[in-house]
């Protein structure tokens, strides 16, 4: 079962042995976001569908470059919170910092792929560069990260299914950041698919409803 | 320093620049094409005159005051105008409150220029008692959403609210000022339509959105009167535009304003 | 008294004593926002835009959650007489009374060290701006993901020709003897605005309080649907 919900309103009533982005008042369950209800196997939990990015340890992410120091450079994840890369975690080996510089390896504007390794104090992100870190693409969107959240983590899925039918190349990062690899034509198309992404709070509706836009759009450009 | 452009990313930047070269814009339009503009007037009751514009993501609201004050001495018979444009904080992240900023100030006295320069209102025509009282015309521009060339949204906004403006006149019994029955509107004698255009690599565009600001090198808004003539210029952007391009704007801006101000007679026939 | 307000039970806007002036409110207009809304209510016209939560390295930030800014702002057009751009001391405090209103409903320890602001820009005043202010503050708060408790919804009542009436329109806030604007969280049963002026007997200012709740009960469901509407748009296209 899942239901559209507002702050306040009651998602459930009863006893759930586990419980998220609900506060619990007595036998009822109370939504804090506006978000997809699901309640079932015990369990009572509200997906938001908006707000920023949290960052969580482990989290794939594309961010971009906003400054970059001798040894250490800030990403804007898109998030309350800025994410740094450290210069040694570009290597496995100890770099001396008098002869290092990390401008001559990423500039101001670059796109770079990312895992959150570590949280300090809340609020300071330290990010793994990827083995891929450099992003490069023919196109870059943003999605509300609540979104995002949805095919990250349906990974296998929709996210799949979007690459098949566009056959282009994306890269998604947990924070909204999407980037693609093709022509004019395949990006189009996985706009079109991040829009539906956008207007639905329906997960599964979300799957079917992305097959039906991008099929139809494999016919109107055929005949 | 707040930041006011966007720091537009190196991938995002290669695919404005590539869907340019194939003679479209990311959003979908051609180098030439205004964004959907959405124009509707009367949309404060308790202004004289208003307008709300959307330029695509860009919206601006305009509103028209009438007061009555003293003639500046040098211009004992003629009515007064005052335009005012604050980029509200609600407009984008960089946008912090407050007084306002040199960005709102240039917008206002821009689209100052083209109203006063057109010649769009008979000002002679606006006073009361000549040296004494004349009338005041207060044009306060609200930005509130940012998306880029704020000149011609808020221009369209501030005419659009001065063409449908009524105001209830003033008639001077006996030195006394008593306020009439019947609404009139301005005396409105000509129109002067705004237009900009952005360089983008080797490419002009007109109507840019922040994020092509961000990268531009220059931005020309021109604007043009009913019979053609030029009436009020503004370069902006920290780069330089070279003379050929300036020229090449000249025309395109010439035609693209017969184009616009069919587009804002229409509304102004419909309110 | 010269010109009644209130003739055979009607108001002057043809209203009945306890009935809300018509209020329609839109979720997500503004682009670059993190949450943004726009309330018409009665002849108020207000919008409402969210930034944040965002780093902030303003000395006296709470380190221990997120720190809530507020601006209620009138635009020069906005009144009968023409307003000066420069916020007045009325504006002022009617910006730390919101904040006020706003901040018991909202969950601020998930940030720590950042900023939510709330920028209210009044495009038509009427009597109530700060009541429907909040209403639609509380709704672009939920727009822009911020975890609350519940969402809050303001109106005013007051006494107008010696009757008890809810929701008062510019003349009646003006010419009416009292006028008291109330914010409900009503979930806990707690009231997070609270203001009056003017007079009224200990009774009367009972029996108002509980008028505004139950038509905070209504402006809530006017809340929901909003909310709804926006989050629920490609879904609803498809029942179509």
């Amino acid at each position: 079962m899942s239901k559209l919900v507002v702050p306040g309103e009651v998602v459930a009533k009863g006893n759930f042995r586990s419980w998220s982005n609900v506060l619990k008042k007595g036998e009822e369950y109370l939504s804090i976001f506006v978000g997809k209800a699901e309640v079932g196997g015990g369990r009572v939990r509200v997906v938001r569908l908006s707000g920023p990015y949290i960052p969580k340890v482990g989290d794939f992410v594309i961010g971009m470059v906003t400054d970059v120091q001798p040894l250490a450079a800030t990403i804007d994840i898109n998030s309350y919170v800025n994410g740094y890369i450290m210069a040694n975690a570009f290597f496995k080996r100890r770099i001396d910092p008098s002869r290092f510089d990390l401008s001559k390896k990423v500039n101001l504007g670059d796109l770079i792929a990312a895992k959150v390794q570590r949280i300090e104090r809340g609020k300071d992100v330290y990010l793994q560069p990827d083995q891929k870190w450099k992003v490069e693409g023919d196109a870059v969107f943003y999605i509300s990260p609540a979104k995002a959240h949805y095919i990250y983590t349906s990974r296998s899925r929709i996210s799949s299914k979007i690459k098949e039918l566009t056959g282009a190349e994306i890269r998604l990062g947990a924070n909204g950041v999407v980037v693609v690899k093709g022509d004019l034509k395949k990006i189009e198309m996985v706009k079109r698919a991040l829009d539906v992404v956008e207007s639905k709070y329906d997960l599964n509706g979300l799957y079917n409803e992305i097959i039906k836009v991008l099929s139809k759009d494999g016919e109107s450009t055929d005949s | 320093m707040p930041r006011k452009n966007l720091l537009v990313s190196a991938v995002r930047k290669e695919q404005i620049l590539k869907t340019l070269a194939q003679g479209k814009r990311v959003d979908g339009r051609g180098l030439l094409d205004y964004r959907p503009l959405s124009i509707t007037p009367n949309v404060i009751e308790k202004a004289e005159g208003s307008a709300f514009v959307k330029l695509g993501d860009t919206h601006v609201i305009a509103g028209v005051k009438m007061g009555v004050g003293t003639p500046f001495p040098d211009t004992p018979n003629e009515g007064i105008l005052i335009v005012n444009a604050e980029i509200l904080p609600t407009a984008s992240e960089y946008q912090e409150p407050g007084p306002p900023d040199e960005d709102s100030i240039e917008l206002a006295r821009v689209v100052d220029r083209g109203i006063r320069e057109s010649k769009m209102i008979d000002f002679s025509k606006l006073v009361i008692e000549p040296g004494k009282h004349v009338y005041t015309v207060y044009v306060d521009i609200s930005v509130i959403g940012m998306d880029g060339n704020l000149f011609d949204a808020s221009s369209y906004a501030a005419v659009v609210a001065l063409m449908t403006t009524k105001y209830y006149p003033f008639i001077n019994q006996n030195g006394n000022l008593v306020k009439g029955s019947e609404k009139v509107p301005l005396p409105i004698q000509d129109l002067g339509i705004s237009t900009t255009f952005a360089k983008i690599d080797s490419y002009i565009i007109v109507d840019p959105t922040w994020e092509e600001e961000s990268i531009m090198e220059a931005r020309l808004t021109m604007v043009y009167d009913k019979s053609g003539n030029i009436c009020a210029v503004q370069k902006g952007g920290n780069g330089g535009l070279l003379l050929d391009d300036v020229l090449k704007i000249v025309d395109l801006a010439k035609s693209k304003s017969e184009e616009m101000r069919k587009v804002l007679e229409g509304v102004i026939s419909n309110a | 008294m010269e010109n009644p307000l209130i003739v055979n039970g009607k108001r002057t806007d043809g209203r009945s004593p306890t009935e809300l002036r018509p209020l329609k409110i839109d979720v997500g207009i503004i682009k670059n926002a993190a949450g943004s809304s726009y309330i018409e209510h009665g002849k108020n016209k207000i919008i409402v835009a969210i930034y944040g939560p965002r780093d902030s390295h303003r000395y006296g930030m709470n380190i221990e959650r997120a720190t809530l800014r507020c601006r209620y702002h009138m635009s020069p057009f906005s009144t009968e007489e023409r307003k000066s751009p420069q916020p007045s001391r009325r504006e002022i405090e009617i910006s730390k009374v919101i904040r006020d209103a706003l901040e018991p409903s909202l969950i601020l320890e998930n940030f720590p060290k950042t900023m939510i602001d709330v920028f209210v820009e009044v495009l038509q005043s009427d009597g109530g701006s700060r009541s429907a202010s909040i209403t639609a503050a509380s709704v672009a708060l939920a727009d822009a993901g911020i975890p609350m408790k519940d969402l809050v919804e303001a109106v005013a009542v007051g006494k107008v020709d010696g009757t008890l009436v809810l929701d008062l329109n510019d003349i009646e806030d003006k010419e009416g003897e009292s006028d008291m604007p109330v914010a409900f969280m009503l979930n806990e049963n707690k009231v997070t605005l609270l203001q009056m002026d003017g007079k009224m007997t200990v009774e009367e200012f009972k029996a108002g309080l509980m008028m505004a709740m139950e038509a905070a009960k209504k402006i809530k469901e006017i809340q929901k649907e909003a909310l709804a509407k926006k989050y629920s748009k490609g879904d609803r296209k498809n029942d179509a």
